[in-house]
């Protein structure tokens, strides 16, 4: 890099810097008085020269001290990531080789895979300060991890599905006496199969890998939320409630005919109150949230949100019907459900406070009749991104949990091809009734995350593709209301959707997130990380080596080689000023 | 120096018991007793098992500062002057300045070079490694350093070799079909994101190398979802060339009884391969 260049690379993330941390004159671009907007890649300095697909994030922001944030992506532990160049060195037998579980000769100690942390309010990350247990031994991955805090407990939580599980596990069809219905999924009694784990940290910066506290096996999707309950009324001391959405193939007729629930009720909520100070066992209950009989299964993403008053909300689809093989593509009818419980879940008959007023039975038919596209691969004119029933998203209002509000996904129907379209309602009674029509409607969209802070403003995150000429781009919006009428638009990223070209699956991620603490909002999102700062309309922080005149990333900025362009996490802070809080005393 | 007078350093927290058994070891062969340096077995045990190891001079030790909060004990700042063993993905340490949890909290001059076994700690503003063995440059600890540089010369051979011992059937062979199971009948549910979706590529047979086949063809079975969880297995392709690992699964005996799989990218080896190949299947 040229003096010049380095002159300018140092100004300008000097600038950005400064910006950021609100020094000086310069502040970053204010979208309105009282708001300021802060973006920041989130790969680490050291690790300025990888190339991974970082897709999928989730954060998660301690309530009770900000400044700490947890995020996780797909993200590889960078001791176990074995590329091709590894394969080639393996068979050269060139010195300096991968050698720790390569090739995968026996299952061993656990390997771990990172989390990203940052103690500064999001302006700096570093990776694996906490790690979690069982990641994939040849690519040090976890899959479908989400983070969270415990409102008031400073505890960090996550819950995933391991990666280390046998190859044999996958590849054991079932029942072999009913050869009709040879499923290869996984696998051979309800006993085996994916794993999911929820980890706990009781102090994320004390390096090390996070405790075990439940598992579960075959399950998809695991999704977690957490809200601590202070004294538990009038007991000693204070519990985390941990809700745990997922779909449970564990009682898919699919796969275990007539051994248990033939109805395909597959939608569920593990749900616990842990104690945050004693060390005791941890025992969570399953909550089957689907009421009726479904299609053979409800879909992998069910979305729980959690109100300080004990009221909590689910979310979920309801497969009706299934049409075409699905390999890769079909097509899903489904019905947009929303089921609540106003006891933590700690009665007899949790989530079941929420009634069909058509037949009594527990879960609101928000939406009766919704077209689902399905696509394993990846779709060119959608961003090089698959559709997995997976956009789905609800958030309550902390003020009054009467007020929820809800995101879903569908195609319009009698729509000839693949649209995909994101929609937002909402209720102001417990969900019993909806707003008749979207508050939003938006179109080639997915990854909707719904947030609402201490003032009622609502913030919706989600991903759109549009067409700029010849070619495409994904778009990240976050958009605000304070009456679910108005919204502003926020562009965080907007950055080409054909490269870099993916390396796998989901290519920007199957779902995002947004959350709120007292007026902030808080989010991650997966994007092209080409150094551009027209990319980010908000401007944006690199702690990566990176040069925004000449938009390349770099190994190290003296001599260092030219780094791929890849997908990496960002994550951004929204700060609303509390006006409230200056108001004119009456 | 080591406080203890030994050339050795070891590990108090380690990645499981075995590391923690040769750890204690080691550690008491540093206690009060003269220098001593690891066998040959410990140096093999270190050499396979740990991700990083390289040479490098100790520039500081002292206590974490601020930048590396939440380490509790001491740390060295090293400068990484050669790398022994590391992972691709870790990058090109050499000539960079890292920095050490160290295994128990000794003094060390800066200056004194060590031959230091590591593994990834932190990855933030610079590499933070967790010791958990390191030896010093000293004429008695010399043949251990060359042992433990021979030893990761032979890791590749050594390793290929013990996978090769495990596998069913070892052939050469080409892909003429890639196709959905045909004896076998998959279901599309439950409708996962994680779902295989298997393939079976039928594989002309040049050659046998290893295990037992009494026939020209072979079905591999596949998967050949692109989703994250299955991208560490080949997706095999028409016309491909190649020397197959390959294990042997149990299906029902209506559809066959055994098939094929593999499982891993090292399962799929280049045709120039095969003569070490051949060497190492000798050589059991």
């Amino acid at each position: 890099m040229s003096g010049k260049k380095k002159w300018v690379t140092a100004v300008l993330v000097t600038t950005i810097l400064l910006s950021a941390l609100g020094c000086g004159d310069v502040t970053l671009q204010v979208q309105e008085f009282g708001t300021s907007v802060t973006v920041v890649n989130m790969i680490p300095v050291d690790r300025s020269d990888e190339e991974n697909q970082d897709s999928e994030p989730n954060i998660a922001v301690n309530p009770a001290n900000p400044l700490e944030i947890a995020g996780s992506a797909f993200t590889p532990n960078p001791m176990r990531d074995t590329t091709d160049d590894d394969l080639a060195s393996f068979a050269e037998g060139v010195v300096g080789i991968p050698v720790d579980d390569f090739p995968p000769s026996e299952p061993g100690e656990p390997i771990d895979a990172p989390i990203y942390i940052s103690t500064d309010g999001g302006l700096t990350w570093s990776l694996n300060d906490v790690s979690v247990s069982g990641a994939n031994r040849t690519t040090g991955r976890l899959f479908d991890i989400t983070v969270r805090f415990g409102g008031m407990s400073n505890i960090l939580y996550a819950a995933y599905l391991r990666g280390d599980q046998g190859f044999g596990d996958y590849l054991c069809p079932y029942p072999p006496e009913e050869e009709e219905d040879l499923v290869f999924l996984k696998d051979c009694s309800p006993s085996q199969g994916p794993l999911y784990n929820i980890g706990r940290s009781l102090d994320i910066e004390d390096t090390g890998v996070m405790d075990i506290i439940w598992e579960r096996e075959f399950i998809d999707q695991p999704y977690i939320q957490v809200e601590t309950v202070r004294d538990n009324y009038g007991r000693s001391e204070d519990e985390d409630r941990i809700f745990v959405g997922f779909n449970d193939f564990s009682s898919n007729v699919f796969i275990f005919p007539g051994l248990l629930d033939a109805s395909g009720r597959t939608a569920s909520v593990d749900h616990s109150a842990v104690s945050t100070t004693a060390d005791i066992p941890v025992l969570f209950k399953q909550s089957i949230i689907e009421s009726h009989s479904t299609a053979g299964q409800n879909a992998p993403a069910v979305r729980v949100a959690v109100h300080q008053d004990g009221t909590v909300y689910g979310i979920f689809y309801r497969y009706t019907s299934l049409t075409g093989d699905f390999d890769p593509y079909g097509s899903i009818t489904a019905a947009v459900i929303v089921v609540r419980d106003d006891e933590w879940g700690s009665g007899d008959s949790p989530f079941t406070h929420l009634l069909n007023p058509a037949d009594d039975s527990p879960g609101i038919v928000v939406i009766p009749i919704a077209k689902i596209p399905y696509s394993r691969v990846g779709l060119p004119d959608f961003g090089q991104e698959r559709l997995v029933s997976s956009d789905i998203s609800i958030a309550v209002d902390p003020r009054d949990s009467d007020i929820v509000y809800i995101a879903w996904a569908d195609s319009p129907i009698g729509a000839s091809e693949i649209e995909y379209t994101l929609h937002l309602r909402r209720s102001t009674n417990r969900g019993e009734t909806w707003y008749p029509s979207d508050l939003l409607t938006v179109a080639n969209a997915k990854n909707p995350a719904l947030a609402i802070n201490t003032q009622g403003k609502v913030g919706f995150l989600y991903q759109s593709v549009t067409h700029t000429g010849d070619t495409l781009r994904w778009v990240t919006h976050f958009r605000r209301s304070m009456d679910g009428l108005t919204w502003d638009d926020m562009i965080l990223a907007d950055v080409p959707a054909e490269t870099p070209e993916w390396d796998f699956l989901p290519y920007i991620g199957d779902y995002v997130h947004v959350m709120a603490v007292n007026n902030d909002f808080y989010g991650v999102f997966s994007a092209n990380n080409t150094p551009n700062l027209a990319h980010f309309p908000q401007g944006v922080i690199y702690q990566r080596f990176a040069n925004f005149e000449d938009h390349t990333l770099l190994s190290h900025p003296i001599n260092g080689r030219e780094v791929m362009i890849s997908i990496d996490p960002f994550f951004f802070k929204v700060d609303e000023f509390d006006f409230q809080q200056y108001a004119p005393i009456k | 120096m080591d406080r203890s007078g030994s050339s050795l350093t070891v590990l108090n927290r380690g990645n499981g018991i075995r590391f923690l058994l040769i750890g204690l070891i080691l550690v008491l062969i540093g206690c009060g007793a003269p220098p001593e340096v690891p066998t040959a077995m410990e140096a093999a045990e270190l050499t396979e098992r740990i991700p990083f190891i390289f040479d490098g001079t100790i520039e500081k030790v002292g206590r974490a500062t601020e930048r590396e909060l939440g380490l509790s004990g001491r740390v060295a700042r090293v400068k990484v002057n050669r790398v022994l063993k590391v992972p691709a993905a870790l990058g090109d340490y050499r000539g960079h300045t890292i920095t050490i949890l160290l295994g128990k909290p000794y003094r060390a001059p800066a200056g004194e070079q060590r031959l230091w076994f590591t593994t990834g700690l932190r990855y933030g503003h610079d590499l933070v490694v967790r010791e958990i063995a390191s030896v010093i440059h000293r004429p008695a600890t010399r043949d251990f350093r060359q042992l433990v540089e021979r030893r990761i010369e032979e890791l590749p051979d050594l390793l290929l070799k013990r996978y090769l011992a495990q596998a069913d059937l070892i052939v050469v062979g080409l892909v003429t079909d890639v196709r959905k199971p045909q004896r076998l009948r998959q279901s599309q549910t439950p409708l996962s994101e994680h779902n295989p979706q298997w393939r079976e590529a039928i594989l002309a047979v040049e050659s046998v190398e290893q295990g037992e086949l009494d026939r020209k063809q072979v079905t591999i079975l596949f998967p050949s979802s692109r989703d994250v969880m299955w991208i560490q297995v080949p997706k095999l392709r028409v016309n491909q060339e190649a020397v197959w690992i390959l294990h042997e699964t149990q299906i029902p005996e209506e559809s066959g009884g055994t098939i094929f799989t593999v499982k891993h990218l090292a399962d799929v080896r280049p045709k120039s391969e095969l003569a070490r190949i051949r060497k190492l299947i000798d050589e059991r």
